[in-house]
C-alpha cells in the first residue's frame, strides 16, 4: 500500500511568468497534494446531538429512541447529503446505547440504496463508526438511521455526524465528479507524468485547476444542522411542533459567512404533517429574504436561498393551515449550492 | 509530524473566491506552461485544505440543564453532561464557540487537549415564563486566541487539536456540561435551554512545508 503525503509548499520567490520546462520537484509535490485532497477532503456532511432533555434525564429522553421490532424498525433520525456523484463511502460516527442490560439494539443506516447495521449492547453512550457506500440514486440523497431491539427495551441514538471516508484513486480518467488523477507520485512508477524531468503538458495544469473545482462542487459541506428525533414529531409543543394557525417558531439555524461574497445556498428541510393536516413553513434569512414552503405531506423540501457573506440567522416558522394534527420541523440543513 | 516553513494566510483570509463557482480551464496549444498556472492550482489546493472547504458549522441541540438537587434550603444546581462529536477540519487547532441559549445557563466545554475548557454564561428571559422559549434565546461567545491561561475561561477559544499539521478531517469528542445559574439556596430557579452551538474555526496563518526539515502528514492508502 503506498503512502501518500501532504506537503504545502512555500511559493514565495516563484516567478509567475517563468515558463516551466522539465518537471521540477514542486510540480511533483503539487501533484501529490492533488491526490491527497482527492483522498482525504472530507467536509462535514451533518452533525447532530439528538438530546431533547429539558428536565431530569431519563434513558428515553437522551436521544432518539425506539423499541420497534426487526420487522418494522423505527425511524430515529434523517439527514440530507448533497453531491457525492462519485459515490464515495461515508463514515457515520454515532453515539448510542440501550436502556437495559441484556438487550441488543440494532441501528440501521440507509443511504443511496445501501444499508448497514450496527449492534448496540452498552447501557452508556458508546461511539461507533459505521461505513456506508451509496450504490444508487441521484444527489441529494437521504441518510436515515432507524433502529430496533430484540425485546421491549429501547435502543437510543444520542448523537451522529458524518464525513467522507478516505478513498484513493491515482489512475483512470475523469470520474463522475469531474476529478481526473494527475498521476502517481508515491510508488516510484517511471511512467507517471509527474515524475522528475518529464515534459510538462499544459493539459496537466488545466486539469489540476479543474480538479479542485470538481472536488469543491461535489464534496458539499453542511453549514448548519438541526435534527430532531423522528419519534418526537408530535412532542415538544412550542418548540419544533405547532398546531397554530399563527406563525410559530419551529427552529433556528445560524450560518457563519461561508464565502467572501454573498452567494446562493440551499435549505433542505424534512417536515412532518399529521394525518389530514397541511401547513406552511415560512423561512426568514436574517431580516430580509423570506421564503414560503407549502406543506401538504411529510417529506423533504429544498429551497434555494440567498446567503450573505456575513453571519446570518435563519428562522423557520410553522403555520397549520388545515386539519387537526401537527406540523413539525424534523430536520433542517443549510448547504452551499453551485451555480 | 510538523511544518516549519513560511507562514501563509488561509485562503478566504487572503480574499479567495468561491472555488466551486470558478470557471473551468482549458489549455489549448500553444499555451506556455508558465508557473502562474501552476501557482493558481496551488492556491486552490490551499483553499481546499484550509478554510474554504471546511466552513464553520452550527449544530442545533436543545438540551436543558440538570435541575437542582431539590434540597429545600440548600439548592445546588445539577450539571447535565453529554458528549458531542466535533468534526474537526484539517489544520485546525482551536475554535471559537457560541452558545445559543435561553433562560439562565452556564455551559462548559472541554476537549481531550483542553481539559481546562471554556465557559459560557448568559441570561436571556430567565424565569419560568421565558427560560424554555427559543424566541427569547440569545448567543454568548467565548472567543480569543487559542492559548490557555491566564485568559479567563469565557474569553478564549477552545483548543481542539494539539498540532495544526494534521491535514485530514478528524473527530474530536467534546464534553458539554450545562447547569442553571438562577439557583439560590432557597430558590431552585428555572434554568434554561441550550438551543445550539456554533463552532467558528480559528483561522490563523499556517506554516508551509520546509523540504528537508519537516515531516509531512501521511496516510497509507
Amino acid at each position: 500500500m503506498p503512502t501518500i503525503t501532504y506537503k504545502p509548499l512555500d511559493l514565495v520567490g516563484v516567478i509567475p511568468g517563468q515558463q516551466m520546462s522539465a518537471t521540477p520537484d514542486m510540480m511533483a509535490v503539487v501533484g501529490g497534494n492533488d491526490r491527497w485532497l482527492n483522498t482525504t477532503c472530507a467536509p462535514l456532511l451533518f452533525s447532530t446531538s439528538l438530546m431533547s432533555v429539558t428536565g431530569a434525564a431519563t434513558a428515553l429522553q437522551v436521544g432518539a429512541s425506539t423499541n420497534a421490532s426487526s420487522g418494522s424498525p423505527g425511524e430515529l433520525a434523517r439527514w440530507m447529503v448533497r453531491g457525492n456523484t462519485i459515490r464515495s463511502p461515508i463514515t457515520v460516527s454515532v453515539w448510542a446505547l440501550v436502556n437495559n442490560a441484556g438487550t441488543t439494539g440494532t441501528l440501521t443506516v440507509s443511504h443511496g440504496g445501501a444499508t448497514v447495521t450496527q449492534a448496540v449492547t452498552a447501557t452508556t453512550a458508546t461511539a461507533f463508526d459505521i461505513a456506508i457506500t451509496p450504490t444508487s440514486g441521484t444527489a441529494p440523497l437521504e441518510l436515515l438511521i432507524s433502529g430496533h431491539t430484540d425485546d421491549s427495551n429501547y435502543v437510543v441514538l444520542v448523537a451522529a455526524c458524518a464525513r467522507y471516508a478516505p478513498t484513493d484513486r491515482d489512475d483512470g480518467g475523469t470520474g463522475a465528479d469531474g476529478y481526473a488523477p494527475l498521476g502517481d507520485q508515491f510508488t516510484g512508477s517511471v511512467s507517471s507524468m509527474t515524475r522528475q524531468n518529464k515534459p510538462v503538458p499544459t493539459e496537466w495544469l488545466a486539469r489540476g485547476w479543474n480538479n479542485m473545482r470538481a472536488l469543491a462542487r461535489d464534496r458539499v459541506a453542511c453549514l448548519a444542522t438541526l435534527c430532531h428525533p423522528m419519534g418526537s414529531a408530535t412532542a415538544r409543543a412550542n418548540s419544533w411542533v405547532t398546531i397554530s394557525a399563527s406563525a410559530s417558531t419551529l427552529g433556528r439555524l445560524f450560518v457563519d459567512g461561508a464565502d467572501n461574497l454573498a452567494r446562493s445556498g440551499v435549505l433542505s428541510v424534512y417536515v412532518y404533517a399529521g394525518a389530514g393536516t397541511t401547513g406552511k413553513l415560512v423561512v426568514m434569512v436574517g431580516g430580509g429574504h423570506q421564503y414560503e414552503l407549502t406543506i401538504s405531506a411529510s417529506g423533504w423540501q429544498h429551497q434555494t436561498i440567498d446567503l450573505p457573506a456575513t453571519p446570518v440567522t435563519i428562522t423557520m416558522y410553522g403555520i397549520r393551515s388545515t386539519g387537526s394534527n401537527e406540523i413539525s420541523l424534523m430536520t433542517a440543513q443549510v448547504f452551499r449550492v453551485v451555480t | 509530524m510538523s511544518y516549519s516553513g513560511t507562514l501563509r494566510s488561509q485562503y478566504r483570509q487572503s480574499g479567495g473566491a468561491a472555488i466551486d463557482n470558478t470557471a473551468t480551464r482549458s489549455a489549448f496549444d500553444p499555451t506556455p506552461a508558465r508557473v502562474v498556472l501552476f501557482t493558481d492550482i496551488d492556491r486552490q489546493q490551499w483553499g481546499m485544505v484550509t478554510d474554504w472547504a471546511h466552513p464553520s458549522h452550527y449544530t442545533a441541540i436543545e438540551v436543558g440543564d440538570g435541575g437542582t438537587d431539590n434540597s429545600s434550603g440548600s439548592h445546588v444546581a445539577v450539571a447535565q453532561t453529554f458528549v458531542f462529536n466535533l468534526v474537526l477540519p484539517p489544520r485546525v487547532t482551536a475554535c471559537s464557540v457560541g452558545a445559543v441559549m435561553s433562560g439562565a445557563l452556564n455551559v462548559k466545554i472541554t476537549s481531550a487537549v483542553d481539559t481546562v475548557g471554556i465557559e459560557l454564561e448568559g441570561q436571556f428571559s430567565p424565569g419560568s415564563a421565558g427560560h424554555d422559549n427559543p424566541d427569547s434565546a440569545g448567543t454568548v461567545w467565548a472567543t480569543g486566541v487559542s492559548a490557555q491561561s491566564p485568559l479567563p475561561l469565557s474569553a478564549r477559544a477552545l483548543k481542539v487539536a494539539a498540532t495544526d499539521s494534521v491535514a485530514r478531517t478528524q473527530i474530536q469528542p467534546l464534553t458539554v456540561t450545562v447547569k442553571r445559574t438562577d439557583v439560590t439556596a432557597t430558590n431552585a430557579g428555572s434554568g434554561g435551554v441550550l438551543w445550539g452551538l456554533i463552532f467558528r474555526w480559528v483561522r490563523q496563518p499556517l506554516n508551509t512545508y520546509n523540504a528537508g526539515a519537516d515531516t509531512a502528514d501521511s496516510l497509507s492508502v
